[in-house]
């Protein structure tokens, strides 16, 4: 055997085991979408307006401390408060934490809301940054203000809310979130309905870039104008309204989503808070409680509400949404490296199997699979590996099955919320959803393998260093 | 040597056919839907406003006579939930008619025998209507539900649905579900009780139990939301409960149920060693206002006076506005005193009056 025989061997297998993994993975989304549509046609069915309304009425809430972290967000910080302080909700207060900014952040709050400081009521149970002082508002009684030393990471400062909320349960916010009016309301319901423990809920984030936004109140939905607006819109639709609706189902949801959530402040400072070392904390804390839980023997839910809780400004330039996506990795590896021994584990049941083995054969190593497809493809009909037709096989199912996974979302969303109620929106999305499989995606394959790479050699990153754009400026 | 084939050249077009055709009937899907739901949405608009100026003009005669659609159809269900909507907010005769108008047409018995269908989303959604009928009729069938339908969800939401029709023996049946593991149940069904009003408090009293901790937070949360008390003595003296969590609901309750008679008990309660018993004893004291009686209304201005120099500033926020409530008489101590909490109730109390003045 020749030594080219033998590579063109060995690029035949590499072949056939990437078009494998893609039929795979092909095969796991299509599973997650028809579980997603049961599922949030049985939430739609179930849940109405007047019970919500009738819950909300009643003492017997559990009350919930908003937690929302700050640094140098003045442009938009007192629209944020005044969005979060008109929540439906008839027990909750709103803990900022300004982690050491260095623009006009706390000034804003303190004159915007008339805030005195205040004596301190809490145990720092969790270690963070030391505090500088607390504030609070006659005229808002629901507002609290924690004004600390930069911790050089969200976690710190999420950590200093934890230790201030009043309440026994936490909702993480960022201070770039827009809320829906009901989303504390959306996010107990499962707590209080589910007969085993709840430790986390979270919700559909959608991207509000394009959406009419003034006082931190959202008028109309629409769509961005620039394409990499509308691509995300698509992506978040997949990933939260079928991805983690799907996991939601099969009792294996590891993520909620740090742009809102909400947790059991007792677990989650039993186990220490949020990691401040950690790159992706968010996915680290509901790891660890997992991993907790499991140790105690006690059954438990990280349940996925898909109704719309928040909207974000996602980014609008292509270097801010690399980076994104870069550090998103990052921290997924790093999660995983963490906690290898529950991969694939069956001693933590489905979390282990299920769950993350998902993130590592899917989340993890998807990205880095589907792009060595897209240059070892080629070069075996170069070679002559594998014909042609087998490589335009690969692309086919990747290519046109993305399509179908997105256009899948869709109608997902126009059966159930149909929030974006135009049929041009409807037509801009369809467009998109298709021209996201050529370009776009293998751009964000290229961003997330980066991530890997940058984790691998150990690339620092720092918090605070993505541009932000506020609501006033992308609103139409 | 050959390449590798998974297939050949010939079946390439046949792939390629699929996965378009399997796209583009994904988007026409995507298409019918949409205009399949602006269509049935017109209709129903339309309908639903025919069917409201059809029964505006009859609502307070004698018996409506409109005829309704088939329940089984969409056209029944646009109608059924225009009538429920229409009940949610009228009172009287005209509800009554309406009521009536769906027992007549068939509606009820439909949705009765809904109660009995294998789907627990169908029994839940007949248990939900039939709740928004108001029809007496329907009690003995959700009564029926409560207590034996397998489903967790349509137990509750019969629940709900008796709740809304506010018959008055299912009180004590519905307490008896509230005290049911699930804390969503408690929620649920505690906001079922306190929306039947007045005719749920003296079961609700009678179940209050001393021992039962849990239980007793439930229920003086009930009654606080219902904003009534029968025998005010029972809850004064829950003021001195072991549980701060009684203690702390005992307060609240008697802030919205205006007992005027608790003052004292309260103005005692203000030393309780706990912050959140005092911030709402504070809070009850301010929902009762300044007692007419001057030794009373002394006692009262001395208690929260105290209160401005609390440990905990939630506690003393609220003894300033208490006082800013209290009139001149409270105005004028915060004047006297130099704190922020009391700067800023003088403060606001400026900014309502000035509100109050634009508005007359």
């Amino acid at each position: 055997m020749t030594a080219v025989s033998v590579l063109r061997e060995f690029f035949a297998i590499f072949s056939w085991f990437v078009l494998a993994y893609t039929v795979f993975i092909n095969i796991t989304y299509y599973l997650n979408t028809i579980l997603a549509f049961f599922a949030v046609r049985k939430h739609l069915r179930t849940r109405s307006r007047e019970r919500l309304e009738q819950i909300f009425n009643s003492r017997l809430v559990p009350p919930i401390s908003v937690i929302l972290t700050a640094y140098n967000e003045e442009a938009t910080i007192v629209d944020s408060v005044r969005g979060i302080l008109r929540q439906l909700y008839s027990q909750y207060e709103v803990i900022v934490v300004n982690d050491g900014s260095k623009d006009g952040t706390l000034q804003q709050l303190i004159e915007s809301f008339s805030m005195e400081r205040v004596e301190k009521t809490y145990d720092e149970s969790i270690p963070t940054q030391p505090v500088r002082g607390v504030y609070a508002s006659y005229e808002y009684p629901r507002l609290i203000v924690v004004d600390k030393e930069n911790g050089g990471c969200k976690a710190d400062a999420s950590n200093a809310g934890i230790n201030a909320a009043n309440y026994p349960l936490f909702c993480a916010a960022d201070a770039d979130s827009l809320l829906e009016e009901d989303a504390l309301l959306q996010l107990v319901l499962p707590m209080l309905e589910r007969l085993d423990f709840v430790p986390a809920t979270g919700g559909v984030v959608r991207a509000a870039n394009g959406s009419n936004v003034q006082r931190g109140t959202l008028f109309n939905i629409g769509l961005g104008k620039r394409p990499i607006e509308v691509f995300q819109v698509i992506e978040y639709l997949r990933a939260f309204l079928t991805g983690r609706t799907a996991q939601s189902v099969q009792n294996i949801m590891l993520i909620v989503s740090g742009a809102f959530g909400l947790f059991n402040k007792a677990l989650v400072k039993t186990i220490g808070g949020y990691n401040k070392d950690s790159l992706g904390e968010d996915f680290e804390l509901v790891v660890r409680m997992a991993k907790h839980l499991h140790g105690l023997k006690t059954p438990f839910s990280v349940v996925f509400v898909p109704q719309t809780v928040c909207w974000t400004m996602v980014p609008h330039d292509w270097t801010t949404l690399g980076k994104q996506r870069a550090r998103w990795h990052r921290g997924l590896m790093q999660t995983l490296q963490w906690h290898a021994n529950m991969v694939l584990n069956p001693a933590y049941g489905r979390t282990g199997v299920l769950g993350m083995g998902y993130f590592l054969l899917v989340e993890a190593l998807g990205p880095c699979i589907e792009l060595l497809g897209y240059l070892v493809f080629p070069i075996s009909v170069v070679i002559g590996a594998i014909n042609l037709p087998s490589a335009l096989l690969f692309f086919l199912i990747s290519v046109f099955g993305g399509v179908f996974l997105s256009l899948s979302a869709l109608l997902l969303e126009e059966v159930s919320f149909h929030r974006y109620s135009k049929w041009d929106e409807i037509e801009r999305l369809a467009i998109y959803a298709f021209l996201e499989n050529f370009g776009y995606r293998q751009l964000t394959l290229w961003w997330r393998t980066k991530g890997l790479w940058n984790y691998m050699t150990g690339k620092k990153h720092a918090w605070g260093s993505m541009a932000r754009q506020s609501f006033g400026s992308g609103s139409v | 040597m050959n390449a590798h084939a998974l297939i050949d050249a010939k079946a390439l077009p046949l792939a390629l056919a699929v996965t378009f055709a399997m796209n583009f009937v994904l988007l026409g899907v995507i298409a019918l839907v949409k205009l399949r739901r602006e269509r049935r949405e017109a209709f129903a608009a339309r309908l639903r406003d025919s069917l409201t100026e059809q029964l505006i003009e009859t609502l307070e005669g004698e018996r409506i006579d409109v005829a309704l659609p088939k329940p089984s159809i969409f056209a029944g269900s646009v109608a059924l939930e225009t009538i429920v909507s229409l009940i949610a907010v009228l009172k009287g005769r005209a509800r009554e008619n309406l009521t009536a108008l769906l027992e007549r047409s068939g509606y009820v018995d439909y949705l009765l025998r809904g109660l009995r269908s294998r789907n627990e989303l169908a029994r839940s959604r007949s248990a939900s209507l039939l709740g928004g009928t108001h029809s007496k009729h329907a009690v003995d069938g959700l009564v029926g539900s409560l207590k034996d339908d397998p489903s967790p969800e349509v137990r509750l939401v019969s629940a709900e649905a008796l709740g809304l029709i506010g018959d008055a023996p299912s009180v004590d049946l519905l307490l008896a579900a509230a005290r049911d593991p699930s804390r969503y149940q408690e929620v649920r069904l505690a906001a079922v009780l306190a929306s039947m009003g007045a005719v749920a408090v003296p079961p609700i009293e009678r179940a209050l139990s001393e021992d039962d901790t849990r239980l007793t937070t439930l229920l003086l949360d009930i009654l606080a939301d219902v904003g009534m008390v029968t025998a005010p003595d029972r809850v004064v003296a829950m003021l001195r409960h072991r549980s701060p969590e009684v203690r702390s609901r005992a307060a609240t309750l008697l802030g919205t149920a205006g007992v005027l008679e608790s003052v004292p008990a309260l103005i005692f309660a203000t030393n309780d060693p706990l912050w959140f018993v005092r911030l709402r004893t504070v809070k009850a004291l301010m929902a009762l206002g300044l007692p007419e009686d001057e030794t009373l209304a002394a006692r009262y201005l001395d208690a929260l006076t105290h209160l401005l120099y609390d440990e905990t500033w939630f506690v003393r926020r609220n003894a300033a506005a208490a006082l800013a409530a209290s009139g001149d008489r409270g105005e004028r101590i915060l004047r006297s005193i130099d704190s922020g909490v009391a700067r800023s109730a003088l403060e606001l109390n400026v900014v309502r009056r000035g509100r109050g003045a634009a508005t007359l």
